[in-house]
């Protein structure tokens, strides 16, 4: 097995040791933080990864990458506010366990999970990757589609608050997915004059405002009410015997359905944390738990989201496809080294392969030895008195946006959706899903058209083979009920109560 | 005539949504729609509009007979940390990093009520040192630190 006589031996030189380290405390850290997350940390980094040796580059980079999952979900558990957008289901069920006094448990479970996610995602990268690209290399035009629209329906149902309110919203984030250069025509749409908006609206921007400053705004008058201090004691992180067990089976099912995501180019750690979140809701014999701290809600999303970061790097590496923007920054950087990703990369270069492969295993170790106890600090970090936690994410908001581009237009759009957020929380509209159709949105239209011309314009065409046509059976099924419940109007989730 | 019961929020966010999904159809049609085998670029947003205002017109319509009212707005916190964001991106190219994060971080403490003066300059004053440490000696992000506007 390369894995052991070339990975191991390559990753365990002192300097990519270090560099791994590195990575993954660096990553870590940015995860927590809300404002600045792995795609902007990547980002910076880049420049200096010229002096280095491209593998420990490598190494470190993908740390980064992996490192944040785990930290993300810190700050969504504690304060409702997502440290990376992938973490965002996480508040979901997260900030009322917090609420409960449960945010040891919470953050231990989800560290658990992520480490849980990693192993198996990197177990599947490892072994499945030929059956894998064989499986996306049947992957057409019409089941990209499908599974799109399949993934767009879903994240509506996940909306805590109406499903009809939550597919208007995805609708929002794809009509928002529009704005700039249309790929196919090269032409401009909706940018209202404006340059920087050639390329669309920047998903960092986005994620921060609708979701980072909204959530403060209302936290903080909110967070008067908040409880304080939360014991941090290793014995509050043990989960009791039955929740430990609906845990368990919970990061299962979520790395399992990270695992199937995380080669698809298009999907990424938000969708799969998505779905994984809804099925653990659809399975579940009380669903009714879910949104106000149940522990499968916030294990099967970390478990998930990090089993989709590992085999991300499945279509990147062997296929030279990005999978997420990060990705594609990771990408750049073996390009910048001179290294060709793609079929041939793991027979060309085999240390660089099973190098970074041995230091996935290596790099997720480190993150959990580091992360049990640092949980403490982490929560200290998160505990301070609000009044001094969010001027400073505030800023660290601001500047995280601006060192993107060095652009005020960006600073600039920040604030309309930190308006355009708080605006929409008030009006009972749930930003998550707009995330969702914004991304998916380009991609898409891209695979609707391309279907679309395959089958000469005959709308029945989408449903070819098995695989499309099963997504799409099950996307119009969701949209139905949906429909029905609105008719019917037993939205009992929407019933308001009488004063 | 009894009281017609509407639930304010969702006929609101009906009604923009229906809005925006009209403007993203007219518009539509200036880009060229083309026709189902070969799109044009108008043909998603054209789609995409009509659900918009389809969906809109539900959300509203159903609000009627239901109650409903706004939460309780923020005012003070929303004003403050937005204005701290603009005052950010309006005199960052101007001044500099520093004295743009110190503005955006002392305009964020005002929406506090509890915040005491001392507190938010002493608080103020370690992020600006954090962020000069971090991100302009640590990550040597290519931003001017202070910058005479004159």
């Amino acid at each position: 097995m390369e894995l052991f006589t070339v990975g191991f031996p390559v990753a365990l030189t002192m300097q990519n040791l270090a560099f791994c380290f590195v990575g993954v405390f660096l990553g870590t850290f940015v995860g927590v933080l809300p404002g600045i997350g792995a795609l902007a940390a990547i980002s910076l980094l880049l420049p200096i990864t010229y002096y280095i040796d491209s593998i420990s580059a490598i190494v470190m980079l993908a740390g980064i990458y992996y490192g944040s999952e785990y930290g993300g979900s810190t700050a969504s558990i504690l304060l409702r506010i997502p440290g990376t957008a992938s973490s965002a289901v996480t508040c979901i069920d997260g900030y009322p366990m917090t609420q409960q006094g449960k945010a040891a448990l919470a953050l231990f479970i989800t560290t658990m999970a992520s480490f849980v996610g990693s192993i198996i995602g990197i177990l599947v990268l490892m072994f499945l990757i030929p059956i894998i690209v064989v499986l996306t290399m049947e992957f057409g035009p019409a089941q990209y589609f499908a599974a799109m629209l399949f993934g767009l329906v879903a994240a509506a149902t996940i909306g805590q608050g109406d499903p009809l309110k939550s597919i208007a919203m995805v609708v929002l984030g794809l009509i928002l997915g529009l704005i700039g250069a249309d790929v196919n025509s090269g032409v401009v749409r909706f940018d209202f004059g404006f340059l920087s908006l050639y390329d669309g609206i920047s998903l960092v921007t986005l994620a921060m405002g609708l979701f980072g400053v909204s959530e403060l705004i209302a936290s903080v008058v909110s967070s008067k009410q908040r409880a304080s201090k939360q014991p941090i004691a290793f014995r509050a992180m043990i989960p009791s015997f039955d929740e430990g067990l609906r845990a368990g089976k919970a990061i299962l099912r979520g790395s399992g359905l990270g695992s199937v995501f995380g080669p698809l180019p298009g999907t990424g750690p938000l969708m799969a944390s998505f779905l994984a979140y809804a099925l653990e809701k659809r399975i579940s014999p009380t669903p009714e738990r879910f949104g106000k701290g149940a522990i499968e809600g916030v294990a099967a999303p970390e478990a998930a989201n990090n089993a989709t970061i590992q085999t991300a790097f499945v279509p990147t590496l062997s296929l030279g496809i990005p999978g997420t923007p990060t990705m594609a920054i990771i990408l750049g950087a073996l390009m910048i080294h001179g290294i060709i990703p793609g079929p041939r990369m793991i027979d060309t270069h085999p240390d660089l392969f099973w190098g970074l492969v041995a230091s996935f295993w290596i790099g997720n170790v480190i993150l959990v030895i580091l992360n049990v106890p640092l949980i403490g600090i982490w929560v200290r970090l998160l505990q301070m008195p609000y009044r001094y936690l969010y001027p400073t994410v505030v800023c660290l908001i601001c500047i995280g946006t601006y060192s993107l581009n060095n652009n005020v237009f960006d600073v600039a759009m920040l604030f309309v959706f930190g308006f355009v957020g708080y605006g929409m929380r008030l009006l009972g509209f749930e930003p998550a899903p707009l995330l969702i159709g914004f991304v998916l949105g380009p991609m898409i239209e891209e695979q609707f058209r391309r279907a679309m011309l395959l089958a000469r314009g005959n709308v029945l065409g989408l449903f070819d083979g098995p695989i499309a046509t099963t997504l799409l059976v099950m996307a119009l099924a969701l949209a139905v009920w949906v429909l029905v419940a609105v008719v019917r109007g037993t939205d009992h989730r929407a019933a308001p109560t009488e004063p | 005539m009894p009281r017609l019961k509407v639930d304010a929020k969702d006929a609101v966010g009906g009604l923009l949504l229906a809005l925006v999904g009209a403007y993203v159809l007219s518009q539509s049609f200036g880009y060229g729609l083309g026709t189902a085998r070969r799109m044009g670029a108008g043909y998603f947003p054209m789609i995409l509009g009509i659900t918009a205002v389809a969906i809109g017109s539900v959300i509203a319509l159903r609000s009627i007979g239901r109650t409903g009212g706004f939460e309780p707005v923020a005012w003070r916190p929303a004003v403050a940390i937005l204005v701290a964001i603009a005052v950010f991106g309006l005199t960052v190219r101007h001044v500099g990093l520093l004295p743009a994060v110190a503005a955006a971080g002392l305009l964020a403490c005002l929406g506090d009520r509890e915040i005491g003066a001392i507190e938010a300059l002493v608080l103020v004053a370690v992020v600006v040192a954090g962020v000069w440490l971090v991100f302009l000696v640590g990550l040597q992000l290519p931003i001017a630190a202070v910058r005479m506007p004159f």
